[in-house]
């Protein structure tokens, strides 16, 4: 593994000549004679690596993923344990966040919470893509009446506000946690497909692709194998932006106690909980809070890095 | 325009009847009918019975959902199952106080974010606009309502120089409903308005280079009136369109914002109509929502037209 300095000192140049290999697109992807979609990965990470905030947010990102996995061996108690001579205690040796009206570790709770988040965040986000990229594909690929229909149809998931759309749905399915996770992904269909759509129209229209249809390769396999891995990069940015929108929303909807349920840690539902005790017991609130904001902060950081390292127009 | 209008409004209807039908068919579909709410646990099969039929609960869906979305045209969105009060009455006491708090987020946005926006955009990578991107980035990673308690926390309980609870409608007093509303606001706003100055810097990084603009300031003319009137207006454009989008998430952001300062407007009822199940409310609540967005979004296309002359609807679609 090389060192970041050393990375630094030969980029420019390898950048330069790796570029040189094919056109940058618009979306961030590499087309050409001699293309090579894995160089252009290796291009982006790089440019990736020499952006302090994005680095920054990944490492904020993979530490929640961290705690989150190992939750069990970092958490000091269980986050069900009560210690009830130590009820609505502030931040001390022993209870770092304090405790919560059960005596409840606060600190051991926001690190089981990470798991709710983490896993709503990411699982909804993948399930809204698989969703929403066949639809944008297709839309783009047929065009015509299919097109149209697949628009017109998204036109209508996208009457509703989004935050609406999830608070109805997981109402009507009842409130846990994998019911969060499928209104969260249905919310998140309509901009996957958009984003899809959008790409997948420049793309179909490239030489290779059309070549492709000439020589007899079937619809199916030019979908998957010639068009969708070159769609992937604003789909990875939205992905990764999009997981923090689905952390805030699972949290917004625990706080107003539609989401997830007790006795599962989740940040959006202890800080429901604790705000009753803020006046005397600001911290034990403000923990919880913070746990959201920062990973949502990591994932923004990260998501913005990593859209302009696969902006072209931002080559330096 | 008028064609794009008529055509717009036209294009209103389908998506009305889809998004009523969706739901009215899918609340339907719970378990536990609002019978089950009313009588709880145990109750005399006679008596739901009679409650069912007079409800209308034991007609085929399609025949509740087209009696339902009739009364809807005819201003009759039905009565609460629980305080037995018309739904469109409830809705319309209730409409002032979201509309006047989402007016006020969108005001509080745009007097934030075009400032903010423009000086990062004109004095790039230097401390102003260093300080406005970070507080930015924390503006858009902060939830709304983690950042309503800190200023609860803070000017309510700390200071003590706000309310932190309650309402005074703008009729009775206009001092005391701002300030109300001025946490809130705030809560509600700070999201959007990070989005929109990230916004509102990058497109005027970009007009500014463009030639017109160095053409205004090579006449001479004062570098405030450049910004001002020459490259302002037109970097506004994409501001607009998602500043009616964010319509949306204001309308949704208030049922949460509500809740958590008490405040007695659209969102709080939406989420006791929820909790209650009570379908009428539930369904007016859903219907008020995609209105306002709807609207919202009619209005950022007239808007479009006043700002970019060039933009002529119904015609060059090609």
């Amino acid at each position: 593994m090389k060192s970041q300095e050393s990375w630094s000192a030969h980029s420019v140049a390898t950048v330069a000549l790796e570029e040189r290999q094919g056109d940058w697109r618009a979306d961030g992807t590499v087309v050409g004679r001699e293309q090579k979609p894995s160089g252009a990965w290796r291009v982006t990470f790089r440019r990736l690596r020499r952006s302090h905030t994005a680095m920054f947010g990944m490492g904020i990102a993979a530490l929640v993923f961290l705690v989150a996995i190992f939750a069990d061996v970092i958490a000091p108690y269980g986050y069900a344990d009560m210690h009830p001579e130590d009820m609505l205690q502030g931040p001390s040796w022993q209870y770092w966040f304090g405790t919560d009206q059960m005596g409840r570790d606060v600190l051991s709770r926001v690190i089981y919470g990470s798991r709710i988040s983490i896993y709503v965040g990411v699982v909804s986000t993948i399930f809204g893509a698989l969703m929403g990229i066949p639809l944008g594909i297709i839309a783009a690929y047929y065009g015509g009446v299919i097109d149209n229909f697949i628009m017109r149809l998204i036109d209508i998931w996208v009457a509703f506000p989004n935050f609406l759309l999830a608070l109805v749905i997981s109402v009507i399915l009842g409130p846990s946690v994998t019911n969060v996770v499928i209104a969260l992904a249905v919310v998140r269909v309509p901009t996957q497909a958009r984003v899809m759509r959008g790409t997948a129209l420049s793309i179909k229209e490239n030489e290779y692709v059309q070549a492709a249809r000439a020589v007899g390769v079937q619809d199916f396999r030019l979908l998957l194998r010639y068009i969708l891995p070159n769609c992937m990069a604003p789909i990875i940015v939205l992905g990764t932006l999009e997981v923090a929108t689905a952390i805030i929303v699972e949290a917004a909807l625990s706080f107003l106690g539609l989401g997830t349920q007790p006795p599962t840690p989740s940040w959006g539902w202890d800080l429901r909980a604790n705000v009753v005790f803020i006046e005397d017991n600001p911290w034990i609130a403000i923990f919880p809070g913070l746990a959201i904001f920062v990973t949502v902060l990591g994932f923004n950081l990260f998501g913005d890095g990593l859209r302009d390292a696969l902006d072209p127009r931002l080559k330096q | 325009m008028r064609e794009y209008l008529i055509k717009r409004l036209f294009l209103m209807i389908p998506t009305f009847i889809g998004i009523t039908l969706v739901v009215y068919s899918v609340l339907l579909m719970l378990p536990g009918d609002p019978v089950d709410v009313l009588l709880g646990q145990e109750y005399d099969e006679q008596i739901a019975a009679k409650l069912r039929a007079e409800w209308g609960l034991d007609d085929p869906i399609i025949v509740q959902y087209g009696k339902w979305l009739w009364h809807i045209v005819q201003g009759d969105w039905g009565r609460s199952m629980f305080s037995r009060k018309p739904v469109f009455d409830e809705i319309l006491a209730k409409l002032p106080l979201t509309l006047q708090l989402i007016a006020m987020a969108l005001f509080f946005e745009i007097i934030v974010s075009v400032p903010a926006g423009v000086i990062s955009a004109v004095k790039p990578y230097t401390w102003w606009d260093y300080g406005a991107s970070t507080l930015a980035l924390i503006g858009v990673s902060i939830p709304s309502f983690f950042l309503g308690i800190l200023l609860f926390l803070t000017f309510g309980l700390w200071l003590g120089w706000l309310p932190v609870q309650g309402y005074v409608p703008l009729s009775e007093s206009i001092s005391a409903n701002l300030r109300h509303l001025i946490l809130p606001t705030i809560a509600l706003g700070v999201a959007r308005t990070a989005i929109l100055t990230r916004l509102i810097r990058g497109s005027m990084l970009e007009v500014i280079r463009q030639e017109y603009v160095m053409t205004a300031r090579s006449k001479g003319l004062a570098e405030g009136i450049v910004i001002n009137k020459h490259a302002l207006k037109n970097a506004l454009i994409p501001a607009v369109t998602v500043l009616g989008l964010q319509v949306g998430f204001l309308v949704g952001g208030a049922i949460i914002i509500e809740k958590l300062f008490a405040l007695p407007g659209i969102g709080s009822y939406g989420i006791d109509a929820i909790t209650n199940r009570d379908y009428p409310q539930v369904l007016g609540f859903i219907l008020i929502s995609a209105l306002v967005f709807q609207f919202a979004n009619l209005c950022v296309d007239f808007v479009y037209c006043f700002l970019d002359p060039r933009i002529r609807y119904g015609k060059a679609e090609a």
